[in-house]
């Protein structure tokens, strides 16, 4: 699906990206891990076309993505940032249908099947009983359905998403993780940047570690988190355990201060 | 909804009527049917010009302060605070010293491209945040307008002069050459930001978010900067500075319409002329038989407005 050869990235000085290849399938669930400033971030921005890599290509199904008209790409894959700096009082349902714009275009207008597709997801989403309720009254587990959903209603194949559950409770961490994985079980490619190591182990299908920019290590969960890599990466002891329920791989962390008495 | 509208087109009907029936001269209902040719004269050379002069300033102020609003994500802009007023009057101002009356509006237009091309660098280049963008937007505006007041006072031609009193915002001396000029720019262009008001409605969510969805983020931005710098260069050099009509008619029409611009900007392009129609048949009968220049009245009302904006302190969520 998406074919990533040999990129750099940079925003002035130094390489925040350092040729970073790899490849996804179609239909996989790829979790980005890597401690902050790595670059997880940056990547994602660069698959999203937010930013222009100095080297490298990008293929999407066989075709360099900046030879996408960026309307056409949009209808393809779909980016979710890490924050939503929020402005305007949209209601839950006109901020959703924004996620139309690729389909009706500058000039256009919703049409039927449009609102047809807006209104599956609400309901898909449950967030159909607050649909003139305004975003920002929302709290933040309802807010980032209503924003997973508004990326939904682009129909993208790919969707990319910047941690999507760092600032919720792990009730509701677990309640979005399950609509991405749901999402990804629909046939729909994910590529997400997790914060927390053991989420990405358990719902994503390959992992890709970065580490100051490169990528460290790459693979199964099994395979990336081992406690050699993540003490490495980290530079903090951690021990590496099964999950009893799920078989994946489970880290603990083990806080310095009170292995050095 | 139709009640709402019917209330915008009731309020333009009723500030048009108001417009042009009271002044110096007061038209009562019955006097209205039987006119002089004196009366009607007046009526037709004089006041139903310059209903339409502050129509047009009115609209294109308020259409143009709701798009800054969105494409900025800054509450507090508009063609005033973002010091775009100031730039084109400074325009004008040596527009005049040039003396070629009818280049006026594209010296205009110039002034106001080179304040906006100022403040968006600068805060591009030092990150400013919002309420920093306006400071500096603000103390532009006064630069210029200490520029415009040097050159008045030492150009003591005559013509010259009433030139740069109108600048302070004043439609009683609009200049008639280019009333018709404005009103036909400024509704075509009007009618292009309209149109596209889905493509503000997603700029207005973030840039990043607006590029995923499809647009280019820098291409939108530049035309829209440029339609506004026209309209805007259009309306100083019809009215002078007129301050904070892009402020309050955008957020009062957020409010009762909801912040989706196709919808949005039509009625601001509405209620911003009907209240500018207002306001100076206000300024020119609240102390009859002398007017006062209605950027005065605007400033006044818009002063107190902004201020309760930035009181707020939470003013995003005004939006």
């Amino acid at each position: 699906m998406f074919k990533i050869e040999g990129i750099n990235f940079s925003y002035g000085k130094d390489d925040v990206l350092k040729d970073i290849s790899f490849e996804i399938q179609k239909g996989e669930f790829l979790g980005i891990i890597g401690p902050n400033g790595s670059g997880k971030t940056t990547l994602l921005k660069v698959l999203a076309r937010i930013l222009k890599p100095y080297r490298g290509k990008i293929l999407l199904e066989n075709e360099e993505i900046y030879e996408i008209p960026l309307s056409e790409y949009a209808k393809k894959v779909a980016y979710l940032p890490s924050m939503i700096e929020f402005s305007f009082s949209y209601t839950v349902e006109e901020f959703v249908s924004l996620g139309r714009f690729p389909y009706t275009g500058r000039y256009g207008q919703l049409k039927k099947s449009d609102r047809d597709i807006v209104e599956n997801v609400l309901e898909q989403f449950e967030i159909g009983q607050y649909r003139k309720r305004k975003v920002w009254e929302l709290s933040d587990g309802e807010k980032q359905r209503v924003f997973i959903a508004q990326v939904i209603t682009q129909q993208a194949s790919v969707i990319i998403l910047d941690e999507p559950v760092s600032h919720l409770d792990i009730g509701h961490s677990f309640k979005i993780m399950d609509i991405i994985k749901e999402i990804n079980r629909s046939g729909i490619t994910v590529i997400s940047v997790l914060h927390e190591l053991n989420l990405a182990s358990e719902y994503c299908t390959k992992l890709l570690l970065l580490n100051k920019g490169s990528i460290f290590s790459e693979g199964t969960a099994e395979e990336v988190i081992t406690y050699q890599n993540i003490e490495k990466v980290y530079q903090t002891k951690v021990l590496v355990y099964k999950n009893p329920h799920t078989g994946k791989p489970y880290v603990f962390g083990i806080p310095a201060i009170l292995l050095t008495r | 909804m139709k009640t709402k509208y019917t209330a915008v087109f009731l309020f333009l009907v009723l500030s048009v009527i108001a417009g042009l029936s009271l002044g110096t001269e007061f038209y009562t209902l019955p006097r209205l049917f039987s006119l002089s040719p004196t009366d009607k004269s007046i009526l037709l050379n004089i006041r139903a010009p310059r209903v339409l002069a502050a129509f047009i300033i009115g609209a294109g102020l308020s259409i143009t302060g709701a798009v800054l609003q969105a494409i900025l994500r800054n509450p507090l802009a508009e063609s005033y605070t973002l010091g775009i007023s100031g730039g084109a009057s400074l325009g004008i101002a040596m527009g005049v010293i040039i003396g070629k009356t009818a280049l006026i509006p594209s010296f205009a237009f110039i002034g106001a491209l080179l304040s906006i091309f100022i403040v968006l660098l600068a805060s591009i280049k030092k990150r400013f945040s919002n309420p920093t963008v306006i400071l500096l937007g603000v103390a532009l505006n006064f630069l210029f307008s200490s520029l415009v007041l040097f050159i008045m006072a030492v150009a003591k031609n005559e013509q010259f002069q009433s030139t740069m009193f109108r600048l302070i915002g004043d439609i009683s001396y609009f200049p008639y050459q280019i009333l018709y000029t404005g009103i036909i720019v400024i509704t075509i262009l009007s009618i292009f930001l309209i149109l596209s008001g889905k493509v503000y409605d997603v700029i207005s969510i973030g840039d990043e978010k607006a590029v995923s969805i499809g647009i280019n983020i820098e291409t939108e931005k530049k035309l829209a900067l440029f339609i506004c710098c026209i309209i805007v260069g259009l309306c100083v050099s019809l009215g002078g500075i007129i301050g904070f009509v892009g402020l309050v008619i955008p957020h009062i029409t957020r409010f009762f319409f909801g912040p989706s611009h196709r919808r949005a900007l039509t009625v601001n392009f509405i209620t911003g002329g009907g209240f500018l129609i207002l306001t100076d048949t206000l300024a020119r009968t609240i102390i009859r038989p002398l007017e006062i220049p209605v950027g005065v009245i605007t400033g006044f009302c818009g002063g107190l407005f902004f201020l309760a904006i930035l009181l707020k302190g939470r003013y995003t969520e005004m939006w």
